[in-house]
């Protein structure tokens, strides 16, 4: 009992750090047809740049509102400066995008160099929570907490302002919604700069964690992807229910079969693409 | 030239040409064959002269040191490196009268990456040596292209057991220990303490495989029983899962042997997993060094590892070497950075004793295998597989002056990678890779 109990605990904090990464990559792609590789990058910038402050103001809280801030706006940048000139052809978004992780991954080997980092915790988010058998590190409770919380808040601001009616409105009709005047060009990059600074945001969360080190951004690209293919694209809903599989099957996977580590996420992701390619909540 | 000629031909009228420049060289393409074929000879001579210069012309010899700037290892990687420009700054950056180059190369603990640098080191730079060395992989990975090229290889860092067992060979060195060489005496100290159940965790390749297996197998012949083997992948962000996986009271004592980053992650997630305090923690030193325990911090202590080497050995070689690399480098050194050091001293001496001449390969190679000298750790000179006889230590994280140290508790004298079976009967049991998933069942 304990030992699911944990791993349950174990397969949810893990779910909602692939969330917070998923949930933008798939309403970046519902919204605008966009398949972004370099979210990737998002992320590692996001705990590099959690890093960098830290060193500076010596405060975790600070990271988690500077670091999402900053990789937003380098988003919006990167998207006004150089993606939105190949947003209709998405092979040229694949090159593209896979080129911008490359540069951004050795421009961060070159800034914060090689040897893996952990960005440091706040006191009261250290030592462990314990509760009858079980116990469990109270940093990975608050991440399980952040990430319900945020996807609470996500799932309101879509679905109950206007400007979620607008982009929602955008993922089922791009044109309609222009046609009706609305300033799509701003909508779009609005909605990238919330999916960037979500990805850094994971980025701070996840690198207080897992650390932060050179290749981190493929790894995470990679799994967010899975969920993606799984949840469906551009369904926020499917983007939560993937995190919470992938998570699961991953965790489980290590502990129950810790010989196919590498394998647990990718068979389910191929099973998927086989038989149902547009994913649990994705349209055709 | 070529494609001018095409695109003439390629013309829509035939033997017309659309530029007159491809005209031309369709008038001169036999012309433009013999220029190339002259250029071709040309490149071909200057490309012999230059190595005939190179053997010639060998005031400088040249030692290639690999070992990883990135990834989870990086920090062992600069180990190597301090070892080696430390031992050499102290001599001059010379041995006897010749005058010695140390380059680096970054083999980011990929073995096909290894390859590549090693190739351009041999080849391009013409080093003598290749030295270094960290991930078991890279290694293993090298061990044939040293024999091939009859390059001196000394593995300062890598505890590949094969290396300098079934896949010996003259030119192949170690300066650290064998992969199960601390494990022997270890395993069988840990049931001695009265351990009984062990559950192990290593990441899954040879390095973990054999430091793990090591303890096992005279663990188990002394009535002990492994309750469990985990094996995560190197490199795995997050060890959650794998802490979790077993029952802590089906066992006494959990043995893991993680390096560089992962052991700094493992320790702490050991004490966030409320593990530490209910069961005893043990491992080779790879999980505590002299580097990380400091930023292991507190959840380190107690735990309780085997090697033949800490910056806490209490003996005047060791005090010089710490003193001296603590000014350098301005921090603890490692058993990484003393078996590099004295990876460094082994081609030195060999290079002293012939006088700086490389050309001879069987007696340098003879000059190496023979050097036994009094290194940091104690007295140090090579088996007949050229890996060295070191005495093992058990060393348990204390905490001296505010400081954490590796404090030796036992000692066991010179134990050799073989431990008490002959050459032949330990290399006649099956690899410690093959049997891995075999000693829980």
């Amino acid at each position: 009992m304990t030992f699911w109990s944990i791993q349950i605990l174990n397969g949810l904090s893990l779910a909602m750090l692939l969330f917070l990464l998923a949930s933008g990559l798939s309403v970046i792609f519902g919204l605008m047809r966009f398949i972004n590789l370099a979210h990737g990058s998002f992320y590692l910038l996001g705990a590099y740049a959690g890093l960098s402050v830290i060193r500076v103001t010596d405060s975790f809280w600070a990271a988690l509102v500077l670091a999402p801030l900053a990789v937003a706006v380098i988003g919006v940048a990167l998207q006004r400066l150089l993606l939105h000139r190949v947003q209709s052809n998405e092979l040229a978004q694949v090159l593209l995008t896979f080129g911008v992780l490359l540069v951004v991954s050795d421009l961060s080997l070159w800034i914060w160099g090689g040897l893996p980092q952990t960005l440091s915790r706040p006191a009261i988010l250290e030592g462990s929570w314990r509760w009858g058998g079980i116990v469990f590190p109270i940093y990975r409770l608050a991440l399980t907490i952040t990430g319900i919380v945020v996807a609470i808040a996500i799932w309101l601001f879509l679905e109950r302002t206007r400007i979620g009616a607008i982009v929602r409105a955008g993922v089922d009709d791009e044109e309609m919604v222009r046609g009706i005047g609305v300033n799509i060009g701003a909508v779009f990059s609005a909605v990238f700069a919330v999916g960037a600074g979500l990805a850094g945001l994971a980025g701070v969360l996840g690198g207080a964690m897992l650390g932060v080190y050179p290749g981190a951004d493929f790894e995470v690209v990679l799994q967010a992807f899975a969920v993606v293919v799984i949840g469906g694209l551009g369904s926020l809903r499917g983007a939560f229910i993937g995190s919470l599989f992938i998570g699961m099957v991953d965790t489980l996977g290590k502990s129950l079969m810790p010989d196919l580590a590498l394998f647990t996420i990718f068979v389910p992701m191929v099973a998927m693409l086989a038989i149902r390619p547009s994913g649990l909540f994705g349209r055709a | 030239m070529m494609q001018r000629v095409l695109r003439c031909r390629a013309s829509r009228r035939p033997g017309r040409c659309r530029y007159w420049w491809d005209q031309y060289s369709a008038d001169n393409q036999g012309a433009n064959d013999m220029m190339r074929k002259f250029a071709a000879a040309t490149v071909v001579a200057a490309v012999a002269a230059g190595t005939s210069w190179g053997a010639t012309a060998q005031e400088t010899v040249r030692i290639g040191v690999l070992g990883p700037n990135t990834g989870p290892y990086a920090v062992i990687g600069e180990e190597v490196k301090n070892g080696f420009e430390m031992f050499f700054a102290e001599k001059g950056n010379k041995a006897g009268n010749v005058k010695v180059e140390v380059l680096f190369e970054d083999d980011q603990a990929k073995p096909d990456v290894g390859m590549t640098k090693a190739q351009k080191l041999v080849e391009r730079d013409k080093v003598a040596f290749l030295g270094g060395v960290v991930s078991s992989s890279v290694a293993y990975a090298l061990r044939d292209y040293a024999v091939n090229q009859n390059v001196p290889l000394v593995v300062t860092v890598a505890s590949a057991d094969g290396l300098t067992q079934k896949q010996a060979a003259p030119v192949i060195f170690r300066t650290n220990s064998s992969g199960s060489q601390a494990s022997h005496p270890f395993g069988k100290w840990l049931a001695d303490q009265g351990y009984k159940r062990l559950v192990m965790m290593a990441p899954n390749y040879a390095m973990g495989y054999e430091q793990t297996g090591g303890f096992a197998r005279t663990f188990t012949a002394a009535g002990g029983k492994i309750v469990k083997s985990l094996y995560p992948p190197l490199g795995a962000a997050d060890f959650g899962p794998f802490l979790t996986a077993f029952d802590p009271k089906q066992a006494d004592a959990l043995a893991a042997v993680f390096a560089g980053a992962e052991a700094i992650k493992y320790v702490k997630q050991f004490s966030e997993y409320g593990l530490k305090g209910t069961i005893p923690l043990v491992g080779t030193s790879l999980l505590t060094d002299d580097l990380i325990l400091a930023q292991q911090g507190d959840a380190a202590i107690g735990i309780t590892t085997a090697m033949h080497y800490s910056s806490a050995l209490d003996n005047p070689e060791n005090k010089a070497f710490v003193d001296a690399y603590q000014k350098r480098y301005n921090r603890t050194p490692t058993f990484y950075s003393e078996g590099s050091y004295v990876g460094a001293r082994v081609i030195h001496d060999a290079l002293v004793a012939r006088n700086g001449d490389t050309k001879d390969k069987p007696a340098l190679l003879k000059a190496m295998h023979d050097v036994d000298f009094v290194a940091p750790r104690g007295r140090f000179r090579f088996d007949d597989r050229n890996s060295p006889i070191n005495d093992i230590y058990v060393f348990r994280v204390e905490k001296e002056g505010g400081k954490l140290v590796n404090k030796p508790i036992a000692k066991f004298d010179s134990i050799s990678q073989f431990y008490t079976w002959t050459p032949e009967a330990f290399m006649a049991m099956p690899d410690y890779a093959s049997v891995a998933n075999d000693w829980a069942k």
